[in-house]
């Protein structure tokens, strides 16, 4: 048997500890209340860290790590409430480029993101946020696409110079487009969300021209490029809720062995152990499946899907009950503004809903393991 | 999947499947079979798979074992429940019941003992709980009282799987009746054909005569028959139910439900069903979940941390899994599902026992919470 653990630690680390520092939960308020919540000196420590480029091919001045390794750093934003556009450029904007390393586009913005001095996301779902089919269409022009329709949901949009699109063609194929984000006829418009330390915006494109030298990737290559950025999206929103969720269970474990009640620590009841079991349960399983996803991925993007859906369904609904779990056992404080268990449901919530719910991504693991349905 | 089996491994799994497919009847199932029918088998399988080395491979070779890894028991395992558990209850002796005797026994309790059980002609029971200590285990009244080079035990036993066909009794009996509870217990290795010792059957839903209740009237044994040093049994106990984690694969007993309720489904024209879909998709992972952890746990032992909470963990999913396995038995095969023999019924059995065989699922959560959270206790 291969070895199970990947040593990740160090950098689990160092992320846990500079986050620790620079994304404290007044801080995290803080941002909530900017209007794109971004953190200029949190960026700057992502950079100094080598973040932003992690993933990214050492031939463009990345450090050429493992999209598991990202993955970690995922987690620790997660569990610290944190953002500003770390996931959206590492996963989808270096991750859009990586899939086209031949690329001018790839040549040109991968060095910036790797470097820190540039930001991306990708415009991938539908304005209802579903990952079926893109929102955005193209139609041919003499030398170019004109583009229209809109996409939802797309992350950090607000805060990125470059952003994919993906849109379907009048040809009926798949579109990977890249364009800056002030183009004319591109329009970013923030999407308040409930979890209140992400910022989202939808994207509306009405006479948007590109030329030919804006796309990605066309077709079958575009529909896989796709297909492998939706995986990516489903395993980063796992590995920020798997944060999410061991934040809340350390809150609540540390709650359950301090607040008395009846003149004992409301941990030594059963019916609060027991809880506290369970979520300990949901966490473990759920960090073992995540870590065998990602090391699929890792091993074989393309055929990871089905271990992919199947962490992404199973972790975030496990980071859904835990945060319920912790609310709930926090008692009156658990409702309050001030604390930040809301934050943390609120968080597990829009990772469990985005890029495929639970329900979207069972029934693509029961459609891989079992043979699909006739029809 | 990220942890790949060596070339060794798949090469010890294949020559092992086919040599159970060769010694093993298609659908053969144990715990389905009467309690003498299948403990003749096991005997006649186990000193077959002893021959072969595939008996005890994790074992040191200087007890007949080979020293193979963690990973080759999870593959004999998975193997044997895939083949309907040939071994019947000899698994217990050769997970646990035979590596404690390595930790504590003497030289010739070691002799005799492991030689027989790694020649696959014994079988053992456990003799732990009783009827009125089930997971407060550690109040156990059953006494064992040293006269002269012997001990002589009252007392009683019950839900012993295998006592009527069984050679020898694994029995935990108290032997300091004023120390605090944990520390007046040891471990004894009871012969079942002593004087004094009855065997009662307990009618169960796993299987005609699965459980019974033992009465011992003062039944002598040598002191020779006693494991380890006296009063220290439960510590020893807690250090053989570590090794017991390693090497019970009900997830691989699960998928092979899994698959015959999916062909059924297909055979039915239930296979659309969005509902059957849903709940075959949220039982597989379940199963998955817990081969994961399974070998999670495998990883652990290697890496010589045996009391990894994982273990815990492990158990607790695999609960769930049973459960979620039978619920789709139920949803699929509806009022059939409650017919003997039925393809849900053995599911059924398996996931109606999950949350009390081997321990609660309860006194799992107690474990994790105190020792893994450091929740306080309730006094």
């Amino acid at each position: 048997m291969t070895d199970l653990d990947v040593d990740r630690d160090e950098l689990r680390a160092a992320a846990r500890d500079m986050l620790g520092r620079a994304s404290t939960s007044a801080r995290v308020r803080e941002l909530a209340d900017t209007p794109d919540g971004f953190d200029e000196n949190l960026w700057r420590l992502f950079a100094e860290m080598g973040l932003p480029g992690i993933e990214v091919s050492e031939d463009f001045d990345g450090a050429g790590a493992r999209f598991g390794d990202l993955a970690v750093v995922l987690t620790e934003l997660g569990g610290h409430l944190a953002s500003s556009g770390l996931a959206a450029t590492t996963v989808l904007g270096g991750g859009a480029l990586a899939a086209v390393p031949g690329h001018t586009l790839a040549r040109d913005w991968l060095p910036r993101i790797a470097s820190g001095t540039a930001r991306a996301s990708s415009a991938l779902l539908s304005p209802e946020g579903e990952p079926g089919s893109p929102g955005l269409r193209a139609s041919r022009t003499a030398d170019g696409w004109r583009i229209s329709g809109a996409s939802g949901y797309v992350p950090d949009a607000g805060i990125a110079e470059l952003l994919m699109l993906r849109a379907l063609g009048d040809d009926g194929g798949e579109l990977l487009l890249a364009v800056d984000r002030d183009t004319p006829g591109l329009t970013v418009m923030p999407t308040p969300m409930l979890d209140i330390t992400r910022r989202f915006s939808d994207i509306a494109a009405s006479d948007l021209v590109v030329g030919d030298a804006s796309v990605l990737a066309a077709g079958a290559a575009a529909a896989s490029a796709v297909r492998l950025l939706l995986d990516r999206a489903a395993l980063a929103a796992a590995a920020d809720a798997l944060g999410v969720a061991q934040h809340m269970l350390d809150m609540t474990v540390e709650y359950a062995k301090t607040r008395e009640q009846f003149g004992r620590a409301i941990g030594s009841f059963q019916a609060v152990k027991h809880r506290c079991a369970d979520m300990f349960v949901a966490v473990t399983t759920a960090r073992i499946a995540l870590a065998e996803a990602l090391a699929a991925y890792d091993a074989a993007p393309a055929d990871a899907t089905a271990a992919v859906s199947q962490a992404k369904a199973y972790t975030c609904d496990a980071a859904a009950q835990v945060t319920e779990d912790g609310v709930d056992l926090h008692g009156g404080i658990g409702f309050t503004w001030e604390h930040d268990a809301h934050l943390l449901l609120k968080r597990a919530r829009l990772d469990q809903a985005l890029y495929g719910d639970s329900r979207t991504h069972r029934r693509a693991a029961a459609d891989l393991a079992w043979v699909p349905a006739a029809g | 999947m990220n942890f790949n089996w060596t070339e060794d491994e798949s090469a010890f799994r294949k020559e092992l499947r086919a040599f159970l497919d060769a010694l093993v009847p298609a659908d053969y199932d144990a715990f389905a079979l009467g309690e003498h029918e299948w403990a003749a088998n096991s005997k006649r399988f186990c000193e077959r798979l002893a021959e072969r080395g595939y008996l005890t491979p994790s074992w040191p070779a200087e007890h007949g074992g080979r020293d193979a890894s963690a990973f080759e028991q999870v593959i004999v395992a998975e193997e044997m429940v895939l083949h309907g558990e040939p071994r019947g209850l000899q698994y217990m002796s050769v997970n646990y019941i035979g590596p404690t005797i390595m930790m504590a026994g003497t030289p010739e309790q070691k002799a005799y003992h492991l030689g027989r059980i790694s020649r696959g002609d014994v079988l053992w029971c456990q003799g732990f709980s009783e009827p009125d200590s089930g997971s407060d285990l550690a109040s156990l009244r059953t006494r064992a009282v040293s006269d002269g080079d012997e001990f002589v035990i009252n007392g009683e036993k019950i839900w012993t799987s295998g006592a009527d066909v069984a050679d020898f009794c694994f029995l935990l009996a108290r032997t300091d009746p004023d120390a605090p509870k944990h520390r007046g217990l040891s471990l004894f290795l009871v012969p079942m054909d002593t004087p004094g010792l009855e065997v009662h059957k307990v009618a169960g839903v796993v299987g005609e005569g699965a459980f019974h209740y033992l009465v011992f009237t003062d039944v002598r044994v040598p002191a020779s028959a006693l494991l380890g040093k006296q009063n220290e049994g439960w510590s020893l106990v807690r250090r053989a139910l570590v090794f017991e984690r390693v090497g019970i694969a009900k997830y691989a007993r699960g998928n092979r439900y899994l698959d015959r309720f999916m062909a059924w489904a297909r055979a039915h024209g239930r296979d659309t069903d969005p509902v059957i879909r849903r709940q075959f998709a949220e039982a597989a992972a379940a199963q998955e979940m817990a081969r994961i952890l399974a070998m999670k746990v495998a990883d652990e032992r290697v890496k010589g941390r045996p009391d990894s909470p994982v273990a815990y963990v492990y158990r607790a999913a695999s609960v769930r899994a049973e459960r979620l396995a039978m619920e789709l038995g139920i949803e699929l095969l509806g009022l059939d599902s409650i017919e003997e023999n039925s393809l849900a019924d053995r599911q059924m059995r398996w996931g109606m026992t999950a949350g009390v065989a081997g321990g609660s699922a309860e006194m799992q959560l107690n474990t994790i919470a105190q020792q893994v959270l450091g929740l306080p206790r309730a006094s």
